[in-house]
């Protein structure tokens, strides 16, 4: 940042106050290490101006800052309080007895609000598995089952998605893409578990869509936050086309990993793991299950064993159950080859209701178990979340009241040096 | 002898250009300027043929008497045609110079600002295409948020110079939603009419009056 350097040196304008560049956002959020690589700042700059980072997929700027804010504005873990994206429609009555979450969940809210509001605005909620077996696909193989069903049926162009890289020299790394056949959304079943800067591949340019595109996102609840923000806006901006996005599918979450710790570090250089035989990589009921293709288990141990390479800034969102999605999917409360599906909008319903030829459905298993893991998500994001959670709260926080909560703390902003 | 022609944030059209050629070898030396104020002087014209140039359409259209505000308002392209600009920058200018120019009476009989144009640069990004940093008063596009919402806004700055006085501005307020960026500037204007020295200028009052007094102006009360 030598050219910012000479600018300040140049001259002493005074800036008006809370006036906001990416700076802010590279001192609190990226240098702090509390990045949790979602995209939402490259995907929400109007210039361009943000890219990513080849060997550490962080963001970087790579042209000039405009200083309009909106990077910090729609950070999950900067300006953003995600937690005000949550549907909040309230849930409906337990009139067909399948989930009865508006009674079933005490108080959860860790302010100590009395408010209650369960798993969050749920219409519908399943156990689901492809009805034809899915190669490769994790738990029952939904996700892909959906996708390929809204594909066929002409009610989507592409779904962004992750797929392995095509570096030979990173086996296991999941990297964002639009998926625009059911094959290309089978060819990138099953999951992977580092983050891949995902929404910045909203730029469909160099894919062959229709001009008004209607896609998909298959995300974590961070990412799904920060487009459903994004989609508040009054206009669309930058090259990222928030605006094709018709469907937000959210990955059961507690934490992200970072690829080079997890992958190589951990398993690779660690455990000895050979990991061109790897067929698969899971986290079932707290433990990560690493497979090979001949059935043998490579790594059976306690996710708390790898908690070092989780991205540090996952720890302080407590929404493991996607809250603002239209969909939310993942193993926890269902049988081991099904797939939990919890259906929070009309979209969400239809889009169900248009995938539902390739699916079979059943009643959720387990909601308690979907319960249990969201309070033990909250806890932790309680312990790390220096500021205030507050759903009816504005949406926006300004960089000040940000180093208000956090400074002293050991995810304080840091000083640059320019 | 030459003659300004006030083209309110530059914009002309081709038929206008053509005119503007025509006029310029009928009239002038053949030469038309284009000035960064982004208004247009044709050059070289006989004191004789001054009222013959200024009743020609394109001049009437044109007006080197158009108010003050009118007169000294620059734009960049903005975000119509600009990656770069966080907001729309041309028609807001000509709007805002219009409106300020048809609140002149607000002004005291004798304020400097009647005869002189009031220099607003308006700028859609932090950059200098519009060189906002020189302005009397300078506007910087950003975003402003209330209630959850989001909307196009300025940053405000005042006090920038060339010549004898030469300074950057300093920006006073952020984020000004464009729908109270008129009521900001005239605000500005009339206090600067009401609290400067006899003979100070609009540079003079702006550096000399604390910062946090004019942001309490922009803003329209004390923060």
């Amino acid at each position: 940042m030598k050219g910012y350097r000479l600018r300040e040196a140049m001259n002493s304008i005074e800036e008006p106050p809370l006036k906001t560049w990416f700076w802010e956002l590279e001192a609190a959020v990226i240098e702090a290490d509390r990045c949790v690589q979602c995209g939402v700042c490259v995907a929400v700059c109007p210039s361009n101006s943000i890219g990513v980072q080849a060997l550490t997929n962080i963001p970087e700027l790579v042209k000039m800052c405009t200083g309009c804010s909106l990077c910090w504005d729609f950070c999950p873990r900067a300006g953003l309080r995600y937690e005000s994206t949550w549907l909040d429609e309230g849930l409906p009555a337990d009139d067909d007895g399948r989930v009865d979450v508006a009674t079933s969940v005490e108080d959860w809210k860790i302010t100590g609000d009395d408010r209650e509001e369960g798993l969050g605005q749920i219409v519908d909620s399943y156990a689901v598995r492809a009805s034809r077996k899915v190669d490769g696909a994790q738990d029952g193989g939904a996700v892909s089952a959906i996708l390929a069903g809204l594909l066929s049926a002409g009610a989507i162009d592409g779904a962004l998605v992750s797929k392995p890289s095509e570096d030979p020299d990173e086996p296991w790394k999941g990297v964002a893409t639009i998926a625009r056949t059911p094959a290309e959304v089978y060819a990138a079943s099953g999951s992977f578990y580092n983050q891949t800067m995902a929404l910045a591949a909203l730029d469909l340019s160099r894919y062959a869509l229709p001009a008004r595109p209607r896609i998909a996102v298959v995300g974590t609840p961070c990412e799904v936050q920060g487009l459903r923000a994004m989609q508040l806006r009054p206009w669309s901006t930058g090259a990222q086309r928030v605006d094709a996005v018709v469907l937000t599918i959210a990955l059961m979450c507690t934490k992200s990993f970072d690829y080079e710790a997890l992958i190589v570090k951990e398993l690779q250089r660690k455990r000895g793991v050979d990991l061109d035989r790897v067929r698969k990589i899971d986290v079932v009921r707290g433990r990560l299950i690493v497979e090979y293709t001949d059935g043998a288990i490579a790594v059976d141990e306690s996710i708390r064993d790898f908690h070092g390479a989780a991205l540090k800034g996952c720890d302080e969102c407590a929404d493991f159950l996607g809250r603002a999605a239209d969909l939310t999917v993942g193993s926890v409360g269902s049988l081991d080859g099904w797939t939990s599906v919890l259906v929070r909008t009309e979209r969400g319903r239809v889009a169900l209701d248009t995938a539902r030829p390739m699916l079979d459905l059943r009643e959720l298993d387990d909601v308690s178990a979907l319960i249990r893991l969201d309070e033990l998500n909250k806890k932790v994001a309680d312990n790390t979340l220096q500021r205030p959670f507050d759903p009816e709260a504005a949406m926006f926080i300004d960089f000040r009241e940000h180093v208000q909560s956090y400074s002293g703390t050991d995810r304080q902003p840091v000083t640059l040096r320019r | 002898m030459y003659v300004g022609c006030v083209v309110p944030v530059g914009r002309l059209r081709g038929s206008d250009l053509v005119d503007a050629a025509r006029l310029a070898e009928r009239y002038g030396d053949g030469t038309v300027r284009i000035g960064v104020d982004q208004n247009l002087t044709f050059s070289g014209v006989p004191e004789g043929r001054v009222d013959e140039l200024l009743g020609e359409d394109f001049v009437t259209r044109y007006s080197p008497s158009a108010g003050p505000f009118t007169r000294g308002v620059v734009a960049c392209t903005g975000n119509e045609f600009c990656r770069y600009a966080i907001t729309e920058t041309k028609e807001l200018a000509v709007r805002l110079a219009r409106r300020l120019d048809a609140r002149l009476d607000e002004l005291s009989a004798d304020s400097p600002l009647r005869a002189t144009p009031l220099r607003i640069h308006v700028s859609g990004c932090s950059a200098s295409c519009s060189q906002p940093q020189i302005a009397d008063v300078g506007l910087r596009g950003a975003v402003h948020k209330g209630d959850g919402a989001l909307k196009e806004a300025y940053d405000v700055g005042v006090g920038g110079a060339l010549g004898p006085e030469a300074g950057f501005i300093d920006w006073i307020e952020g984020a000004v939603s464009v729908d109270a960026l008129d009521a900001a500037i005239l605000r500005t204007v009339v206090a600067f009419d009401t609290e400067r020295h006899p003979d100070e200028s609009f540079t003079s009052w702006s550096r000399r009056v604390p910062t946090q007094a004019l942001r309490d102006v922009v803003s329209g009360g004390a923060s």
